[in-house]
């Protein structure tokens, strides 16, 4: 249909990718009057921060070794205490025979047409009868299929924090549910330990003694009790690291100093905060408690990133943006002579711009990056938490620390009865796959057993050396806890482009 | 803007049934129904809108630009519901609604132009994707629009159709060949039997209406609010099972304690329009 092409239109922005981080972008720029037209190639909102029913994850991730950023990602069906998952997708791998057609083939179910299209990446550890049982429990997990939202990226917000401004501003409060985070963990010598957030939490702890509870109190007073500038607590220590810091100056350590670090602080290490910029995150997290509740984030329901993304990309379509899924990325060339600007071809046909804002994994000729998070999500056949609760929790190990986030029916991201736990760390694959896997068992214990656990590489990507000088780039979801880094990324687009 | 209870949304119109009656009628709070529109572009679907809510008409309407959704009360039996109408904000050009549009959608409105019979198609394949994506109970009502296009077949209809449909919501004016040809001496292509018997066999609301004349307009809201199940949805919303509770207030303490609470409503700030149009 005539309706349906978009040949030689122009815009002001052209954005490619809807990630959070993209869709903002085109949300800010369209309520400010740009026309916007704003692409994924995916026949789904959400790009690196997308969320998918299991079965659709499950072919996301049998496709991923066909996009450039990653290609490897582990699947095991049941039991992660082996070291050899049931399915390796690799884009190296060799491709096996695929099973011999079963008779059943024309009336299979979806479980076995997943595992027929799966069963080139068996790895060698089972055996012919293990097939069927791996199918038959791929099939009561897919019984269930749309009760998952499992994500790529997962994140949460804080309370006060720049998503949810972002958001009331923006006036798609209307469009997103949000529930409290409730509940915040650490993990370390494999034990689970609720961390007190609060000064009610504090005061009514079992696990702390009177000395403790008085070096935390006088650490949260004397950071909430500072305005931005922390000269005055800081005093001679500001050049220290955030451990020295909170050692020489509140006499924190071991467990205290640990949860302060990692589980309020969420630092990747323990020296990568200086003693300034952990302050700062403490207190970013003490001011988000109490604002609606007595949790400091809020986790939409659904599927975080790629709901909020989806609610920036309506509040844009509303503004007047113009938005394609599904959609052929052909080119993206220079305009020469006075109408600066790019010529973009797409599918619909070829629209120019004076700006293009993409995705890095858009650009011709980008690469992996060097740096590389890696991913695991861990379907639990028990919530070990409880039913109704969202929680975040950090695993500290000598091996390193790994950011994990617990999601049940509370957010509607597992059926009833089930849980499932995310966990992410910086890091290669091949280098972190072991303190992955022992984080989540750690935190399944002997309560719960996984159902199904992938593990995967998500790489960001940056341009090549020969890119087009004055495209914008934006970013892979990072590995922090919350979106606010995001939004900082978004608003300094947004800065440069009105 | 405000909008209080249209005179056309009378309970004359709503026939009694007796099942609804736990809603008590003078202090009961609205009940807030989230209803989606689909359809082609350019059948027709704000132009609905517009006409139930403001009961106003605008001729070769620009495609749909603006509106996050708009609000209409309708009176049934004894309660109060309120109708959130949200339209697809231009996302359905090229097929690309999100699945959060659908997201606890209670009923679904979906278009075609009865001058087009491509467009009943596009609308069957919004079915599909309904049954697929939306909430098991939701209520899908098929309306056949322009059906003051149907009739006519003299002079004015030209001159109406020249100036693409009387009836376009999204005009899309430019470079729209297919519409300029079929728009010369437009009639009906889609014969009401047709419509209905598919809308019987896959068990939706079936009307025809036309904006442009408001004939069938309030009836197919109508139809839809008699046919919710109110009580499930009002105990949903108690337990906060979907969103929207707390659009027209502040949080208060039962939310928090339910930990379910939309962004906006955290210093008591009712947003703007919550109670009328919050375009």
């Amino acid at each position: 249909m005539s309706e349906n092409t978009l040949d030689n239109e122009e815009f002001d922005t052209i954005v490619l990718g809807t990630g959070l981080l993209e869709s903002i972008i085109a949300s800010e720029l369209a309520a400010a009057d740009k026309k916007v037209l704003h692409i994924d190639r995916n026949p789904y909102y959400g790009g690196r921060c997308a969320c998918f029913t299991l079965s659709a994850f499950i072919e996301w991730a049998i496709e991923y070794r066909d996009q450039r950023q990653t290609p490897l990602v582990d699947i095991f069906v049941g039991s992660i205490d082996s070291d050899s998952p049931t399915f390796s997708v690799r884009r190296t791998a060799e491709l096996k025979q695929a099973p011999a057609e079963s008779n059943s083939t024309k009336t299979s179910s979806h479980a076995s047409r997943l595992f027929d299209r799966l069963s080139s990446y068996l790895t060698d550890s089972q055996t012919l009868t293990e097939h069927s049982s791996i199918t038959e429990r791929l099939g009561k997990l897919l019984e269930n299929d749309r009760k998952y939202a499992v994500e790529l990226a997962p994140k949460v917000a804080y309370c006060r924090g720049e998503l949810i401004d972002l958001v009331i501003n923006a006036g798609i409060g209307e469009y997103i549910q949000f529930k409290g985070v409730e509940h915040n963990y650490i993990v370390r010598n494999d034990a689970v330990e609720r961390v007190p957030d609060s000064k009610g939490d504090i005061f009514a702890s079992d696990s702390l003694n009177l000395i403790e509870k008085r070096k935390l109190m006088k650490l949260m007073t004397a950071i909430t009790d500072n305005d931005e500038d922390f000269a005055q607590l800081l005093g001679d220590c500001a050049d220290m690291g955030f451990a020295q810091f909170l050692e020489t100056k509140f006499k924190l350590s071991g467990k205290l100093l640990d949860s302060v670090i990692f589980a309020v602080a969420r630092a990747g290490s323990r020296d990568e905060l200086g003693a300034r910029a952990g302050c700062e995150r403490v207190q970013k997290y003490v001011r988000s408690v109490g604002r609606y509740g007595r949790m400091a984030y809020l986790c939409a329901m659904y599927g975080g990133g790629s709901e909020i993304a989806q609610s920036f990309c309506r509040s844009c379509a509303v503004s007047g943006g113009t938005y394609i899924l599904s959609e052929d990325v052909r080119s993206i060339e220079s305009r020469d002579g006075e109408d600066r600007g790019y010529a973009v071809q797409l599918g619909h046909g070829c629209v120019f711009a004076k700006h293009v804002v993409l995705d890095p994994c858009y650009a011709p000729d980008s690469l992996p990056s060097d740096s590389a998070i890696s991913r695991a999500v861990c379907i639990l056949d028990s919530p070990v938490f409880g039913e109704d609760t969202t929680a975040i929790l950090s695993y500290v190990a000598d091996a390193g620390v790994v950011s994990m986030l617990y999601a049940t029916q509370a957010t509607l991201a597992a059926p009833s009865g089930q849980c499932i736990l995310y966990a992410w760390t910086n890091g290669q694959l091949s280098d972190t796959r072991a303190l992955l896997l022992r984080a989540l068992t750690a935190v399944s214990g002997s309560q719960a057993r996984p159902l199904f656990t992938a593990l995967f590489e998500a790489q960001d990507m940056q341009p090549g050396e020969g890119g087009l000088p004055e495209l914008i780039y934006t970013a892979a979801p990072d590995s922090s806890l919350d979106f606010d880094s995001t939004v900082a990324h978004a608003q300094r687009v947004v800065a440069r482009l009105l | 803007m405000s909008h209080t209870e249209s005179p056309h949304n009378s309970p004359a119109r709503t026939p009694g049934s007796g099942n609804r009656s736990t809603h008590s009628p003078a202090s009961a709070k609205p009940i807030q129904i989230k209803v989606v529109l689909l359809g082609e572009a350019a059948v027709g679907k704000s132009s609905l809108v517009l006409r139930f809510v403001n009961d106003e008409f605008q001729e070769n309407k620009e495609p749909t630009i603006g509106a996050a959704f708009l609000t209409q009360k309708v009176r049934l039996d004894d309660s109060v519901l309120k109708l959130d109408i949200w339209d697809t904000a231009g996302q359905e050009r090229f097929h690309s609604l999100a699945p959060m549009y659908y997201r606890n959608a209670q009923a679904a409105v979906v278009v075609y132009d009865i001058t087009r019979a491509s467009s009943l198609d596009r609308a069957k394949s919004w079915i599909k994707e309904l049954q697929r994506q939306a909430s098991p109970n939701i209520v899908i009502a098929l309306v056949g629009n322009k059906l003051d296009l149907a009739d006519v077949t003299d002079v004015e209809t030209s001159a109406a159709a020249a100036g693409k449909s009387a009836d376009d919501s999204t005009g899309d004016a430019d470079g729209d060949a297919d519409e300029a040809s079929d728009t010369e001496g437009r009639s009906r292509q889609v014969d009401s039997a047709t419509a209905s018997a598919y809308a019987a066999e896959a068990g939706l609301l079936f009307l025809e209406t036309s904006a442009k004349t408001g004939q069938g307009v309030v009836e197919t809201f109508t139809e839809i609010a008699k046919k919710l199940d109110l009580n499930q949805i009002a105990i949903n919303s108690r337990t906060g099972a979907r969103s929207g509770q707390l659009n027209s207030g502040s949080v208060n303490v039962s939310m928090l304690g339910d930990g379910s609470f939309g962004a906006d409503g955290q210093d008591g700030s009712a947003r703007a329009g919550s109670d009328g149009c919050a375009c």
